[in-house]
Order: C-alpha cells, then sequence, then structure tokens
C-alpha cells in the first residue's frame, strides 16, 4: 500500500466529521467519490497533512506520522491541489509553479526542469510567463495540477481538478494522469463527481459516505453491485447509488 | 533558495513602495531640514529623521505585502510544505524588509554624498544610521505581523494609522519615541536605548515570521504556537527596556575631545564633527572682528555648549544646531554684544531722549549686529529674537558700513551713559 490511515477521526466541532475511518490506499490511480458533505475534502487535506487527526493514525510509504519530522519528510512526497485552491495573483505561472516545487524540497538543480516539464505537460508552456490573475478558469485550474505534480511526487492528490476544463482538456488530463502513474509508480487520489472520469482510468474507488468507507475496489466491482433498480446512465454510477443506499439501510 | 528569492524580490510588491519610501525620505531630508550636511552626526540624524518620517508607509507597504496570504484563498497546499517551519516567510519577510532598509540606504548615500560636497570627507554618525534602521525595521515588523494576523484588507491603513499616532503622539523627549528632529554634536545616541530599539526591531521580526493568521483553523504541529507567544513576550520585554533606558539622546562628553577652531583672532571653537560650519564661522568671526576694533564690546573666543562641560560657565558659548539655519547661529554670536550691554541702573529724570527713544534705539543696537554680521536680511520665516523697527533697521542698513558702525558705537555710548525715567 502506499497510504493507509487506521483509525482516523477528524471533525470540525463536537460532531466527527470521520470516525475511526480505515482505509488503505494502492498504488495506481484511486478515485475518490461520494455526496456533497461527506468527507473527501477533509480526507484529501488529512491525507496531505494539512490537518492533523484527533485520532488514528497515518501512514505513507510504510512510514507512519508519528512526529513533525516525519510529516515534513512525507511532505516532499506528497503533491496536493485543493478544489478552491489559492495561488499568489502577482507570480506568472512559472513563478508558482516552481515555488510549489521549492516547497515540496524539489532540489535546486532540478527545479528548473521539473518546474518546465510540470508546465509543458499541462500544456501551459505558451503562457508560462503570464500572471496566474490573468489566466482564464480552465488555465488556472492546468496551473495549479502543474504546482501538484512538479517534480513527481509519488503521492498526488487532486481534490476536483478537472472542474472548469472543457471536454478536450479532460481527455487530457486523464492522459496525464495516466502516464504520471505509470513514471511516478506511486499513487494519484482524485476527488470528483464526474464518475466518467473515474470509469475512463478504470482504476481503484473509493466512496465516501457520512464519513465511512462504504466501498474501496477496483471500478469494475463497484459496476457489478448495480442494477437496474437503481437510477444512473452507465454501470458505474448505478453501483454508486447501490453502496450507498446499502450502507444508508445498514445504518 | 535563491531561485525563489529572487522570485520574490522580482515579485513583491514593495518594488512599488520603494519609490514611494525613496520620494518621501528625499523630501524630508532635502526639503524639510537644512544645514545638515555641515555636521557628521546632523547628517546622521538627518538621514534618521528621513526614515521616522516613513515610517506609516514602511508599515503599510510591509502590512500588504504579508497580507499576500490572506488576498490568495486556500493556499493550505503551500502550507503543507517540507520546508523548515517559517523558511517561506523567512524569505518573504527578509525581501520585505530589504526593500524597506534599501530605501533608507539611498537616503543615507544622498546624505553622505551631499554633506562630502558642502563640508569635506567625513561618515555619518553610525549610531544615528542605526537608529534610523531600528525605527523602520519597528515598523516592518509590526505592519508585517499585524497583517499577517488579520485578514481584512483594512489592517494595510490601520498599521500604517498607528504607526503615524505613535510618531507622532510620543514626544520625542520620551523613552518610547520613534523619531528624532537633529543631532546636535553635543548629543549622541543613548547607546542604552538604540541597543533596547534594535531588540525591540528583532522580536519584531521573529513575531512577523512567526505569526498564524486568526482565522487559522489547522492544529498547531510541533510546539508552533509556543514561538509566536515567545515573540510577543520578548516584544513586552523590549519595550520595557526603552522604557527603562531613558532619551534617545544624552549629552556628549568633551573628554578627549580636540575642538576644531577658526583660524582668526577672535577664534570660535566647535565640535570636530562640525567641521564644516568652519568656513561660515570664519566669515562671521572677520566681521565680529571689524565691530571689535570699532569699538563695541566682542568676546575675544566662542566656545561651543558641551565643549567646556555641560553647565553655563562665563566663557561665551554658542550652540550650532544645524536645524535653526544660519542666521539663527549669527544670532548666537551676537547675543553676546547684546547682553554685555551695560545700561545705567539708575534712570535719569532730564535725559536727552524720552525713554521711548531709548528703548527703541536699544532694540535696534541689539539686533544691528546680527544683521552686519550676516551680511543682510534674514531667510523668511528665520527672524525671531526682539522685536525692533523694521523700517529704522532698513534705513541703517542703507547707509554704508562705516557710518552704520559709527552709528552703533554712537547709539551704544548714548544708551550706556543715560538711561531716562518713564514708561516705554
Amino acid at each position: 500500500m502506499m497510504m493507509s490511515l487506521a483509525g482516523v477521526t477528524f471533525g470540525y466541532g463536537d460532531e466527527p466529521l470521520l470516525s475511526s475511518l480505515d482505509l488503505d490506499i494502492p498504488h495506481g490511480i484511486v478515485g475518490l467519490l461520494g455526496a456533497n458533505g461527506a468527507g473527501k475534502t477533509t480526507l484529501l487535506k488529512i491525507l496531505a497533512t494539512v490537518l492533523k487527526p484527533q485520532a488514528g493514525t497515518i501512514t505513507v510509504a510504510g512510514r507512519e506520522l508519528t512526529d513533525f519530522a516525519a510529516v515534513r519528510s512525507a511532505r516532499g512526497e506528497i503533491g496536493y491541489l485543493p478544489q478552491d485552491f489559492g495561488y499568489f495573483r502577482g507570480f506568472s505561472v512559472l513563478d508558482f509553479v516552481s515555488y510549489c516545487g521549492w516547497l515540496r524540497g524539489v532540489p535546486s538543480g532540478r527545479l528548473a526542469e521539473s518546474t518546465t516539464q510540470a508546465v509543458d505537460a499541462v500544456n501551459l508552456s505558451h503562457c508560462a510567463d503570464t500572471r496566474m490573475r490573468k489566466l482564464s478558469g480552465g488555465m488556472l485550474r492546468r496551473a495549479g495540477i502543474a504546482s501538484a505534480i512538479v517534480g513527481d511526487p509519488p503521492v498526488v492528490l487532486l481534490d476536483e481538478p478537472t472542474v472548469g476544463l472543457d471536454p478536450e482538456q479532460r481527455l487530457d488530463f486523464r492522459e496525464l494522469i495516466g502516464s504520471l502513474s505509470t513514471r511516478t509508480g506511486g499513487c494519484i487520489v482524485l476527488s470528483t463527481h464526474l464518475v466518467e472520469d473515474i470509469a475512463a482510468l478504470d482504476e481503484h474507488v473509493v466512496v465516501l459516505d457520512g464519513g465511512e468507507v462504504c466501498f474501496s475496489g477496483r471500478a469494475a466491482e463497484l459496476a457489478e453491485n448495480s442494477s437496474d433498480d437503481h437510477r444512473g446512465d452507465t454501470p458505474i454510477e448505478r453501483g454508486y447509488v447501490a453502496v450507498r443506499r446499502k450502507r444508508a439501510v445498514s445504518s | 533558495m535563491k531561485h525563489v528569492l529572487w522570485t520574490e524580490v522580482r515579485r513583491s510588491p514593495l518594488r512599488w513602495w520603494f519609490p514611494v519610501l525613496v520620494v518621501l525620505q528625499m523630501t524630508v531630508l532635502l526639503v524639510k531640514q537644512y544645514d545638515w550636511e555641515f555636521a557628521w552626526s546632523e547628517t546622521g540624524a538627518a538621514a534618521a529623521a528621513a526614515a521616522s518620517f516613513s515610517l506609516p508607509i514602511a508599515a503599510m507597504a510591509a502590512g500588504w505585502a504579508a497580507h499576500r496570504e490572506h488576498r490568495s484563498g486556500d493556499i493550505s497546499q503551500l502550507h503543507a510544505h517540507s520546508r523548515l517551519p517559517g523558511l517561506p516567510h523567512v524569505v518573504q519577510f527578509g525581501v520585505t524588509l530589504a526593500y524597506i532598509l534599501s530605501s533608507y540606504a539611498v537616503t543615507v548615500l544622498v546624505a553622505w554624498a551631499t554633506a562630502v560636497g558642502a563640508s569635506g570627507w567625513g561618515v555619518p554618525w553610525p549610531g544615528y544610521l542605526m537608529m534610523g534602521v531600528s525605527f523602520l525595521t519597528i515598523a516592518t515588523g509590526f505592519g508585517y505581523a499585524a497583517c499577517r494576523f488579520v485578514g481584512s484588507r483594512l489592517a494595510v491603513p490601520a498599521v500604517g494609522m498607528v504607526m503615524f499616532a505613535v510618531w507622532l503622539m510620543v514626544d520625542k523627549r520620551s523613552p518610547l519615541t520613534l523619531q528624532i528632529l537633529g543631532g546636535y554634536a553635543g548629543e549622541e545616541p543613548a547607546v542604552a536605548a538604540l541597543a533596547w530599539r534594535l531588540v525591540l526591531a528583532l522580536s519584531l521580526c521573529g513575531l512577523a515570521v512567526m505569526m498564524r493568521p486568526q482565522q487559522d483553523r489547522r492544529r498547531p504541529r510541533g510546539g508552533v504556537i509556543a514561538l509566536p507567544v515567545a515573540a510577543t513576550g520578548l516584544v513586552m520585554v523590549a519595550v520595557a527596556g526603552m522604557a527603562a533606558a531613558g532619551p534617545l539622546q544624552v549629552p556628549r562628553s568633551a573628554e578627549g575631545v580636540t575642538p576644531v577652531c577658526t583660524d582668526t583672532a577672535i577664534e570660535i571653537c566647535v565640535w570636530p564633527d562640525q567641521a564644516g560650519f568652519i568656513p561660515e564661522l570664519e566669515r562671521y568671526a572677520l566681521r565680529l572682528e571689524e565691530l571689535d576694533r570699532a569699538g563695541l564690546d566682542v568676546p575675544v573666543a566662542y566656545t561651543e555648549r558641551g565643549l567646556l562641560g555641560h553647565s553655563w560657565s562665563e566663557h561665551p558659548n554658542l550652540r550650532l544646531k544645524s536645524a535653526t539655519g544660519e542666521w539663527i547661529r549669527v544670532g548666537e554670536l551676537t547675543f553676546h554684544i547684546a547682553i554685555d550691554l551695560d545700561s545705567p541702573d539708575e534712570c535719569v529724570t532730564d535725559a536727552t531722549t524720552t525713554a521711548q527713544e531709548w528703548q527703541q534705539d536699544l532694540q535696534l543696537v541689539v539686533v544691528w549686529p546680527t544683521f552686519y554680521v550676516f551680511g543682510g536680511h534674514p531667510p523668511p520665516g528665520n527672524g525671531g529674537g526682539p522685536p525692533f523697527d523694521r523700517e529704522l533697521m532698513a534705513e541703517i542698513l542703507a547707509l554704508p558700513e562705516e557710518e552704520q558702525i559709527a552709528w552703533a558705537v554712537a547709539t551704544t555710548d548714548r544708551l550706556t551713559a543715560e538711561r531716562p525715567c518713564g514708561d516705554v
């Protein structure tokens, strides 16, 4: 496993949002599905070490994050892009991606090359010197993705990465993620509402509901849970509805 | 590290605030203050004074730079970094402080070049230069820390107003002052007061780097809450130290100091740092010698206050505070001619002049030496001194110099001979 969570609990108030969550994240591409408020973004923030769980342990590449030194070390291997990610408006695309690479600890000797590679990978070379505040929504999202993948971190966490991308850009994104996964051999966790993205990538899927994991397995296995009784246009959609309904019934 | 440092330099908003700071400090240095180029203590103090005038702008500039964190949206991905905690802010704050201190460096260089051109080789007093550094660093650290903590954009003008209030309302004689108006050579920066300001500056720098935003919901890792608390404590200790250290400037000891004197019969001796005034003082000394030869009672030597100790002495002394300007400097010299005018204690009822005429003549003859030594009318707004009839003075000044001196001698003789009784 690339990452593991054991007994992780987190809440913003008195009620925990994630309660004793156990989850193994394998190598490869992992799709994270769930309704609004299911805890996807919170889970990604915990995996990115932005938030510290109130209970439980996180393991990254076999190393348990028990102290700050371990957390700092792990952060050098994690690329993270929040859903509504922030950026320095006065920085250019190249500046911002390079800055993110520096924060992640990309060695200075490799930083320039890694930055250029990341910007090229998201097809933003033609506006590398453009200020971030002047980018369109889709270009901004691609710049954000570049900032998360600069330096080829083994773990990439992307929260709604395809928001704002047009259909062709989403195709390019799927190719990018596929090649990145192959190149690094690590794991890429995508949180998304777009089931077709998950279906196209045909990798591991985690369905989160009410702060609990109600499915973790291959996309094909999720589709097998579907039946004509469930709503949805595709097997994956129907499978998603089915596992959520099953959890609702059991709880 | 060099790469990200260069990025911060290129993209810092301070590159737009820098020329504003330079223009403001140049204006204060070259327009507001004058004659600081003739004394190296005054040169250093003039640069520090220019810095103190720019404290509100420096605080706002630093605050705007720090506020980037709040204007950038959800940058949680930037907070979860693998670098040393606080390092990104060390870089950003360092660049911010460098820009602000660079504006001061420009001011110091211009002040130095102007003074070298006017009065010859020397250097501004390092104590005053450090004073300017401490003032600006305090403002920068305060503005940066406050605007990191408070997310509202209103925090930026607020820090400017706070610095303005501190600068304006804390009296310059107060131990907590962040302003200085002049660097008279008979005074020097107090070491303890300066040291505590540097401690305050450093602690505010630490606070600026360690401060966490008010709305930061991240649970602290590694005990980082302790660091801003410790920095805040150090700030308070520094402020208490400033209060206990006393005034920012203290009288200077003359021990081991060799005065610089004019090479004239009537000798004027000043602190060595004021050697730039010697050519001007020699002109005045030669004019005083003319009055002496004409029969007026002129002291044979003047010494700058403090060189003979810091109490009044019988030896005529003067104070060449450059902010006062040439006219007032001449007045310091001729003051001793005026006070030595020995008018009779007893008045007479059958005097040849009325009391009013006597008083009018007294006022004219007291002020006239200043006009004579200065060589003309005072600059606008630089009059001062006792009242006198300006029309009569203009008539006297229109006379040839030998007739002016004759009038002064005759009038002095008349005033010292008898004093009429009656109300003025």
